[in-house]
C-alpha cells in the first residue's frame, strides 16, 4: 500500500471547524471571515486573496468532482467518516473523527484498495449464521451517526434471535459479536455528480451499501423483499462484493 | 455458460475453455515465460483477451508445480508471501476456500496491486491434488484485469475458473486446438 493512502501519513490535520470553512469556500464560494482566513493561512491553505497553491491542490478534486464517495464506519466506541472527492485528475480524501479531520490526496489507482480497507474488506473465516434481520431504522441512525441507537438496534437483533433461534443454535458468532460490542458497521455511499453518466442501472445518482462485520464474519444489510420494516442480514465476503465496489470506485471521465 | 463448440486451450496440466474473444498464447512462447518469471513452476497456459487499446489486457496464467506432501503448508505460505512481495502496492482483500463441483480442494486470494499507475485486480486460485508418490500436484490460476474493468470481465474470469480442468499426473500429450 502506498504511504499516501494511510490517513496517519496525511499532510494536513485540521480542526473540524477549519475544514468546514475551507469546504464552504471551495464548494459554495463562501469567503471565510478574518480569523478563519488566518487559521487557513497557518495551515498553508490560504494566501490572500484566495487559496494558496497547496489549497488549490486539495480543492481541485472538490471543484472538478465527478463523484463523491462517503464511508461511514461505526464501532461500539468510535465514529469515523471518510469523504473522497473523485475527479479525473486527482482524489482528495477527508477523514472526520473526534472533531478533527485529516486531509490527503491519492491517485485514482489507489482508490479501490483504500475503499476496500475503509469498509472492512479483509480475509475472515466467515460463518453463515443469524440473526437474519435488523430494524431498518439502522440506516437513518448510521447516516446521522446516532451511535447509541445503532448499538441498541444491533443488541436487540441479537437478543431477539437468541430468544428464538431460527436454526437451533442460540449463540452464533454474529449474535455474540453484537452483544459483546465487537461489531463494525460500514456504509459506503456513492454520489455521482456527472449528469451525463449513468453509473447505476436504475438511473439513481446515489447508491449506498451497508456491511456489518464481527471478527469472524462479514454480512451485507439489504432491504427485505417482504416490505417489512427490517433489513436482511446476509453472509457475504469481499470476493462476492468486489464487482460492486469496483463499479462504485470507478473514476468517471 | 460454456458453449459446446467453444474451443478449449490445452496445456500439459490444464484444459481451459476459451471465453468469447479470448486467445491462447502458443505453447512455444510459454517456455521463455517460464524461464523469465518463475524458478520452480512451469507456465502451462496463458490466455489473453486482447481488446484493450494498448492498456493492460485481461489475462489468465495457469502454472503447475509438484510439491512434496509434507512441504505443502510451507509452500502455501511461501506462495502467498511471494505473491505479495512480487507486485507493488499489493493489498490482500480476501482469501479463503471456494468449493466448486468436480474440482480438487482449492483456495483463492483476491488482491489488488498498482501497475503503471493503474489498479489491477488479481484473483489467484490454487488447486492441489494428492498423488500416490508422496507429492501433490499444485495448479495455480491467476486471473487479472484492470480494477475499473473488473465488472466487464468478471463473468469471463469466473467462467474460466468454473470450467477449467486440472489434469492428473504429468504425462499428458498436448492437443492443439488452434
Amino acid at each position: 500500500m502506498f504511504e499516501s493512502t494511510t490517513p496517519e501519513d496525511a499532510r494536513l490535520k485540521l480542526r473540524e471547524r477549519v475544514y468546514v470553512d475551507f469546504e464552504n469556500f471551495v464548494v459554495d464560494g463562501k469567503t471565510p471571515g478574518f480569523l478563519a482566513r488566518r487559521t487557513l493561512r497557518s495551515h498553508g491553505l490560504w494566501e490572500e486573496p484566495g487559496l494558496s497553491a497547496v489549497g488549490e491542490q486539495y480543492a481541485h478534486a472538490m471543484t472538478h468532482r465527478r463523484s463523491r464517495l462517503i464511508v461511514r464506519q461505526l464501532t461500539a466506541t468510535s465514529i469515523v467518516a471518510t469523504v473522497m472527492w473523485v475527479s479525473p485528475e486527482s482524489i482528495t480524501c477527508v477523514r472526520h473523527s473526534d472533531g478533527h479531520c485529516l486531509m490527503w490526496r491519492i491517485d485514482a489507482c489507489e482508490l479501490p484498495a483504500l475503499v476496500a480497507r475503509l469498509v472492512g474488506f479483509e480475509p475472515r473465516v466467515t460463518y453463515d449464521c443469524g440473526p437474519r434481520r435488523v430494524k431498518s431504522e439502522i440506516v437513518e441512525a448510521t447516516t446521522s451517526f446516532n451511535l447509541g441507537l445503532v448499538e441498541s438496534l444491533l443488541v436487540r437483533a441479537a437478543q431477539a434471535y437468541e430468544e428464538a433461534p431460527e436454526e437451533g443454535i442460540a449463540e452464533t458468532p454474529l449474535s455474540y459479536g453484537l452483544r459483546n460490542r465487537l461489531w463494525t458497521l460500514s456504509m459506503l455511499t456513492c454520489e455521482v455528480d456527472a449528469p451525463d453518466t449513468q453509473l447505476f442501472e436504475n438511473g439513481d445518482s446515489t447508491v449506498s451499501v451497508m456491511y456489518l462485520a464481527v471478527p469472524e464474519s462479514m454480512f451485507r444489510l439489504s432491504p427485505s423483499d417482504d416490505s417489512t420494516s427490517s433489513l436482511e442480514i446476509t453472509m457475504t465476503r469481499p470476493l462476492v462484493e468486489w464487482e460492486q465496489l469496483t463499479a462504485l470506485t470507478k473514476v468517471l471521465p | 455458460m460454456m458453449d459446446e463448440d467453444q474451443s478449449i486451450a490445452s496445456g500439459g496440466h490444464f484444459e481451459i475453455p476459451l471465453p468469447p474473444g479470448w486467445q491462447a498464447t502458443p505453447q512455444e512462447s510459454l517456455a521463455d515465460l517460464t524461464k523469465e518469471f518463475t524458478t520452480t513452476a512451469a507456465v502451462d497456459l496463458l490466455l489473453v483477451f486482447p481488446h484493450t487499446n494498448g492498456t493492460f489486457a485481461p489475462n489468465c496464467v495457469a502454472t503447475y508445480e509438484k510439491v512434496s506432501q509434507g512441504d505443502l503448508q510451507v509452500w502455501a505460505e511461501h506462495n502467498l508471501r511471494a505473491t505479495i512481495d512480487l507486485y507493488p502496492g499489493t493489498e490482500v482483500v480476501d482469501l479463503g476456500e471456494l468449493y466448486l463441483s468436480g474440482k480438487p480442494s482449492n483456495s483463492y486470494t483476491l488482491f489488488t496491486y498498482i501497475l503503471n499507475d493503474r489498479s489491477v485486480t488479481c484473483v489467484q486460485f490454487v488447486w492441489h491434488t494428492p498423488r500416490n508418490d508422496g507429492y501433490v500436484d499444485v495448479g495455480i490460476v491467476n486471473l487479472q484485469c484492470l480494477t475499473d474493468e473488473y465488472r466487464d470481465h468478471s463473468q469471463a474470469l469466473f467462467d474460466i475458473i468454473e470450467f477449467a480442468q486440472m489434469l492428473e499426473g504429468e504425462d499428458h500429450v498436448r492437443v492443439d486446438n488452434s
